[in-house]
């Protein structure tokens, strides 16, 4: 087991070097670099000589591995790149206030991780219980109507409802607030009036996958031998489902839940530029435009992080919920 | 608990039935053989071949497919928005020359403000003239819903319906663009890894993994900004050229599904089959493994399409997919990002989003309908 975890880790870490190495070559190709674009604006405004700034703006580029846009300069941008993110310096964002990314990324990822959190436990409230309930009155009328709804949920795209909602609850009824976190009020309680929108919309889109998904794996053990022989001893209908088959049907659930830490953490992009929301999602996706680019690659590699982690929680995870699988193939 | 009893009874005909033509498709003979031996009439076995129904696994698959109401549904909403998108703009006043024309209102040309004569010299001859002064025609920006306009006009002046129709042929189309690519890419690399093994194995995954860490969404910001920047695509093409890089790191999930499935097949005896009879890796690869695949392959195929309608949709509503000017379901819905228009003109931005959602929503019906078809251990 420790062997094997050791061997994924370092695996983790090839993976994540390659990763590394397309975002960086692809985020120097933008064009756009905020630093650059931003003192260029403000020295020019001062009346300094167009050279001078130049020279200026090159010492400082210098400074952070970004003054050369030659494949060998990018190259050269990236180990000492590199050489900062081993140590966890990941670097300064330009954009917001010079702060260093990871305090920019920590300060953020809260709200996003709130949001996510609580939408994640309300999609497990209803979906798990529901998935169930559909298998076992399989091709009965709820298991229709509860597939069909989940199926219209998995195609609604993010924005989509989430400018419905705003139209509808938000502005035609007046029973939310939208826009940012507070109007004026202040409070938790203002707050939350603010989030209930987005998370309906992330819980709504988020929960046909998860009820599918228990569905199909109640399916499958209840069709296992293990159920019938529970059945052929007499135990009652309702002993069956929920002290047999709900606990196997849990064995694939909380693998499927690793896989959900980048969104967990990673913050929804579209939902929170929808909702205005000043999560991290958001803040990356003006960093990026803006070209800010020790954010964009420090964000990218959060991103990377959490997945590569996400899939290694999972298989472990599999061996810890189910001693049938053995690690170390 | 009665009723528990009695309904395995029942499947268990219903699965009897099914297993007579299950079985057909696979070996005839034993089914003649069931059939035989059910009539008690074993001399005459060349009529009863005609009787016991022999369906080809082909049909199988459609039967199925279309017993499911769902994916039956699914499909004539494929259909229909197809010929929304490519038969529709016939219909439609408002198409010229494979765009939108504006409303320009034609009645206001002709009316005449102001007429003069004027006379002006050029050298030595001299001109008369008559100076006219006319209103300009004006666009009918935002216009309301209406006859002639059954869903209004944008803030350009464009029929929003019938660039709901242009925008459909780009959305609908730039699917298969993607997945066919995506599958090319994914069933070689799929292949060749689950086939050889070992250290191309290896290597290849690891491409997979790496490929399959990258977030795709930030990646397609920064393309975006380095092909506007760099001039590549102004017009449609840059989503193309989008997609085509989507499609560069979205083949590791084809690249896994082929992988695995023939990593289980290479251990079944026909592959021996066809390794003693000497046939060549390619054959072996292409005729013999790849149509095991294929079912799987055209499931995720299918759902694959649905998911880059929303890629699409997603670009289009940021703003960084192709220039706003073209029409696309993603580039009618970004609109809602002006909080006026949100409110005030929803007709704008509705009908792309539930075209959008429409068309998502059947290709996973066709899809999942496709898969239950395909699956031999379903019983219904």
């Amino acid at each position: 087991m420790v062997k094997y975890i050791i061997k994924r880790v370092l695996l983790a870490i090839l993976i994540l070097f390659g990763v590394s190495i397309i975002l960086y070559v692809l985020i120097r190709c933008m064009p756009s670099n905020y630093i650059a674009d931003q003192y260029l604006l403000t020295r020019s405004a001062a009346g300094v000589p167009l050279e001078q700034i130049e020279q200026e703006l090159h010492d400082i580029l210098a400074g952070y591995g970004l003054e050369d846009d030659s494949f060998l300069g990018i190259l050269r941008g990236y180990f000492m790149w590199l050489g900062k993110f081993v140590k966890g310096d990941m670097g300064i964002s330009f954009k917001y206030q010079n702060a260093p990314v990871q305090d920019v990324i920590a300060q953020y990822m809260w709200l996003s991780f709130g949001i996510s959190f609580v939408a994640l436990i309300l999609e497990m409230l209803i979906a798990i219980p529901l998935g169930i309930k559909c298998a076992v009155n399989q091709y009965g009328k709820l298991d229709y109507i509860a597939t069909v709804l989940c199926m219209v949920g998995i195609a609604f795209p993010s924005f989509f409802l989430g400018n419905l909602f705003i139209k509808w609850f938000a502005v035609d009824l007046g029973w939310f607030e939208t826009g940012g976190l507070t109007s004026g009020v202040g409070g938790f309680a203002d707050t939350l009036w603010h989030l209930v929108l987005p998370m309906s919309v992330m819980v709504i889109l988020s929960i046909g996958g998860l009820m599918r998904y228990t569905r199909t794996n109640t399916l499958e053990v209840l069709n296992a031998d293990y159920i019938r022989t529970a059945r052929a001893k007499g135990l009652s209908e309702r002993k069956v489902i929920y002290k047999h088959v709900f606990r196997n049907t849990m064995i694939p659930l909380v693998t499927q839940l690793s896989f959900t830490l980048p969104t967990l953490f990673g913050g929804a992009m579209i939902t929170e530029q929808v909702f205005g929301l000043p999560g991290i999602g958001q803040i990356a996706y003006n960093g990026l435009l803006a070209g800010d680019v020790f954010l964009a690659m420090g964000y990218n590699m959060f991103l990377a992080v959490l997945t590569v982690i996400g899939v290694l929680l999972a298989d472990i995870m599999y061996a810890v919920v189910d001693p049938r699988i053995k690690l170390g193939a | 608990m009665e009723e528990n009893k009695k309904k395995p009874a029942e499947e268990v005909k219903a699965e009897n039935a099914e297993n007579v033509l299950a079985e057909g498709t696979l070996a005839p003979e034993t089914t003649v053989a069931e059939a035989e031996t059910a009539n008690g009439d074993a001399l005459h076995g060349e009529n009863l071949t005609e009787r016991a129904k022999v369906l080809s696994p082909g049909m199988t698959v459609l039967k199925r497919f279309f017993r499911s109401k769902l994916s039956v549904i699914g499909l004539v909403t494929i259909v229909l928005l197809f010929l929304f998108a490519f038969l529709g703009p016939v219909f439609s006043p408002w198409a010229a020359n494979g765009g939108t024309a504006l409303d320009t209102n034609p009645e206001l040309i002709k009316e005449i403000l102001s007429a003069s004569p004027v006379t002006y010299k050029v050298g030595d001859i001299e001109y008369e003239a008559l100076a006219v002064s006319v209103r300009m025609p004006q666009v009918v920006k935002l216009g309301d819903i209406s006859l002639s306009h059954w869903l209004g006009t944008d803030n350009m002046g464009y029929d929003v319906l019938t660039r709901l129709m242009y925008g459909g042929r780009v959305s609908l189309t730039i699917g298969f663009v993607v997945v066919i690519i995506e599958t090319i890419i994914g069933v070689i690399m799929g292949g060749i890894a689950g086939y050889f093994g070992k250290w191309v194995d290896n290597v290849i995954m690891r491409i997979v993994d790496i490929l399959s860490c990258i977030p795709s969404l930030p990646i397609m910001l920064i393309l975006s900004v380095i092909f506007t920047n760099s001039g590549i695509g102004a017009d449609i093409s840059k989503l193309y050229y989008m997609m085509i890089v989507l499609c560069l790191i979205g083949w590791t999930g084809t690249a896994r599904l082929v992988r695995g499935q023939i990593l289980s097949l290479r251990e079944q005896e026909f592959m021996l089959a066809a390794k003693a009879s000497g046939l060549s890796t390619v054959s072996k690869i292409f005729k013999h493994l790849m149509p095991n695949v294929i079912p799987q392959l055209i499931v995720s195929m299918t759902l694959g399409l649905g998911s880059i309608i929303l890629t699409e949709a997603t670009l289009g509503f940021l703003g960084i997919g192709a220039p706003l000017g073209t029409a696309t379901w993603g580039n009618i819905i970004n609109l809602a990002n002006n909080s006026s228009y949100r409110q005030y003109y929803p007709n704008l931005w509705v009908g792309a989003g539930v075209c959008i959602t429409l068309a998502i929503l059947a290709f996973n019906f066709v899809g999942d309908g496709l898969r239950d078809a395909f699956d031999p251990k379903m019983k219904r």
